[in-house]
């Protein structure tokens, strides 16, 4: 290889750096030699075209995948972080403008996301460079018709009585969604003909079935743009398999506790059983006897806070269980926490729900951190590879509204410490080793 | 059954079957045994080739510098032989039923001048 003016070493650079180490100077030196063979002292036109189809390609690997998938779901955090500080009551559907604006906002954030789809299929060899290109580009194309679609209609239809001449705005709703539909089936086709490529099915029935599933899946990726957490899952998805792709988890140590810790473990999960069925049992029959549980919604309030309380001994006895070192067990435990005591405070003034709204984000990004701080530091990858899947999962749980689960969970709490009480383990092919003297697994 | 061929995969292993070669020399190989009808372009070739290695139909067999150009050379590997009599044993089938078929056929055709 000679310097980077080199017409043959400018191509190269269509390639991610990982292959161009790996592979740069024979590919180089290849590309001359033929060149040469054919009389050119510079790359043929095809040749260059070649390179930077197969270079771009090449850069959607996995690592790609998980930063467009992450770039995805930070985007929709974004808005969605903008949307709440610009309409803290929800957007109106009688404002048009915004209504229309959010479909454009749907479709920025869904094409580094569909991107992302895209690069860990090729990581998978289930399509060659060219055709995840290929894909990648017809999906993007799709997915920004879908939305001027969306949006034509959303914007034109509501001021269309208004001012007739928007009544144009409205009818390139349908031409629009329907070069959608053909243009994201096209990307749908591409996906599953080279899937279908590897197998000896015929040509007529692979282009049947390639037809009638992309099809299918160009509706599917529409329905995932116009569903609010879709994508968002799509991408954790994505951002989760690439992980596994880039290096996996690290070994798991065995589950060895003293049997001093065991009984502390059952005790904890026992108190957390009797309180929980406490508060549920209050949530069944308050209503005929308590006078603070003035109506039924009331005593289901009040027995979400006793589940809040009684969820405590069984988050610390978890924690005891873990086989892990003792900062990346009680770090996400403390935020565990954390996101109930939120929970808490929001169901205080419950069925009002005036707090409610502050602490859901609250709990959200205290349960993402906790989650995230938990997978990252099981992750047997790089540190950038680790803080990219820790800030993907902590703004999925932001957009997902996780915490606003949390009220529903405690519910089935009675029998998850039931089962830990009795049985002092909720594992259920490897039972926890209970040694009398062995250091205890925490490092 | 075997994963069908792409055509540069089949020439590919088909002149990798005859000897260790490196891109260049696959290249022109292919060209050649194909009759001109494969004529690969460089950044095709490697994508090919990282594809047939993954598949573990070929392995890179040691870099060399020859005449001042690094060369990686390539082996098929039992596999990839595998793969390519497989392929091959089809091909021949196919053809060998075409021509059956051919052998059969009303002589419309070698007439017509006479007819005419």
């Amino acid at each position: 290889m000679t310097g980077r003016h080199d017409p043959y070493v400018r191509l190269l650079r269509w390639y991610p750096k990982a292959w161009r180490d790996a592979n740069g100077a024979v590919w180089v030196d290849t590309l001359r030699e033929q060149s040469e063979a054919e009389g050119w002292s510079r790359p043929s036109r095809g040749e260059a075209v070649a390179a930077v189809v197969n270079g771009l390609g090449t850069r959607l690997d996995a690592r790609a995948a998980a930063q467009l998938a992450l770039g995805g779901i930070a985007v929709r955090a974004a808005v969605e972080v903008t949307m709440q500080i610009a309409s803290p009551g929800g957007i109106s559907v009688q404002d048009p403008a915004l209504n229309g604006l959010v479909w454009i906002f749907l479709s920025a954030f869904a094409i580094p996301v569909f991107g992302g789809l895209v690069a860990l299929s090729r990581s998978y060899g289930v399509l060659s460079p060219r055709r995840a290109l290929a894909v990648l580009a017809a999906g993007a194309v799709g997915i920004c018709l879908f939305a001027a679609a969306m949006w034509a209609s959303a914007y034109g239809f509501q001021l269309a009585d208004d001012n007739p001449a928007l009544a144009r705005v409205a009818s390139a709703a349908i031409p629009l969604g329907a070069a959608a539909l053909a243009i994201g089936a096209t990307a749908g086709w591409l996906v599953v003909d080279g899937m279908l490529s590897r197998t000896r099915l015929r040509r007529l029935p692979r282009a049947a079935l390639s037809l009638v599933a992309g099809v299918v899946l160009a509706g599917l990726a529409g329905y995932a743009t116009m569903m609010t957490l879709g994508w968002v899952t799509v991408g954790v998805t994505v951002v989760g398999l690439s992980m596994r792709s880039l290096g996996g988890w690290s070994s798991v140590e065995p589950r060895v506790v003293v049997r001093s810790r065991l009984s502390l473990v059952r005790t904890l999960a026992g108190i957390s059983a009797a309180i929980s069925m406490l508060g549920i049992g209050y949530a069944v029959t308050a209503p005929a006897w308590s006078p603070l549980a003035e109506n039924p919604t009331t005593a289901v309030v009040h027995a979400i806070l006793v589940l809040l309380v009684g969820a405590l001994p069984l988050v610390v006895a978890l924690g005891l269980l873990a086989p892990r070192p003792r900062l990346h067990v009680w770090g996400p435990v403390a935020l565990v926490l954390v996101a109930m005591a939120a929970t808490f405070y929001g169901y205080t003034d419950a069925p009002l729900s005036t707090r409610i709204d502050s602490s859901v984000p609250i709990g959200s990004l205290a349960l993402g951190l906790s989650l995230a701080w938990w997978v990252t530091a099981r992750l047997a990858t790089s540190r950038g590879d680790r803080l990219m899947a820790g800030i993907a999962i902590t703004l999925a749980c932001v957009v997902w509204h996780l915490a606003a689960l949390l009220p529903v969970a405690v519910f089935v709490l009675p029998l998850v410490a039931g089962v830990l009480a009795v049985r002092g383990t909720l594992a259920r092919r490897e039972p926890i080793q209970a040694v009398r003297t062995a250091p205890v697994t925490d490092r | 059954m075997a994963t069908p061929l792409t055509p540069s995969a089949f020439w590919i292993l088909t002149v990798l079957a005859s000897g260790r070669r490196h891109g260049y020399d696959i290249l022109s190989q292919t060209r050649t045994a194909s009759d001109g009808r494969v004529s690969l372009k460089v950044a095709t070739l490697y994508a090919a080739l990282d594809r047939l290695e993954t598949d573990g139909a070929i392995r890179a067999d040691g870099d060399e510098i020859v005449d001042g150009r690094a060369r990686r050379y390539y082996v098929l590997t039992d596999a990839g032989a595998s793969r390519l009599e497989y392929e091959a044993t089809a091909m021949a089938h196919a053809a060998k039923a075409a021509q059956r078929h051919l052998a059969t056929r009303p002589a419309l055709l070698t007439l017509a001048p006479v007819i005419r």
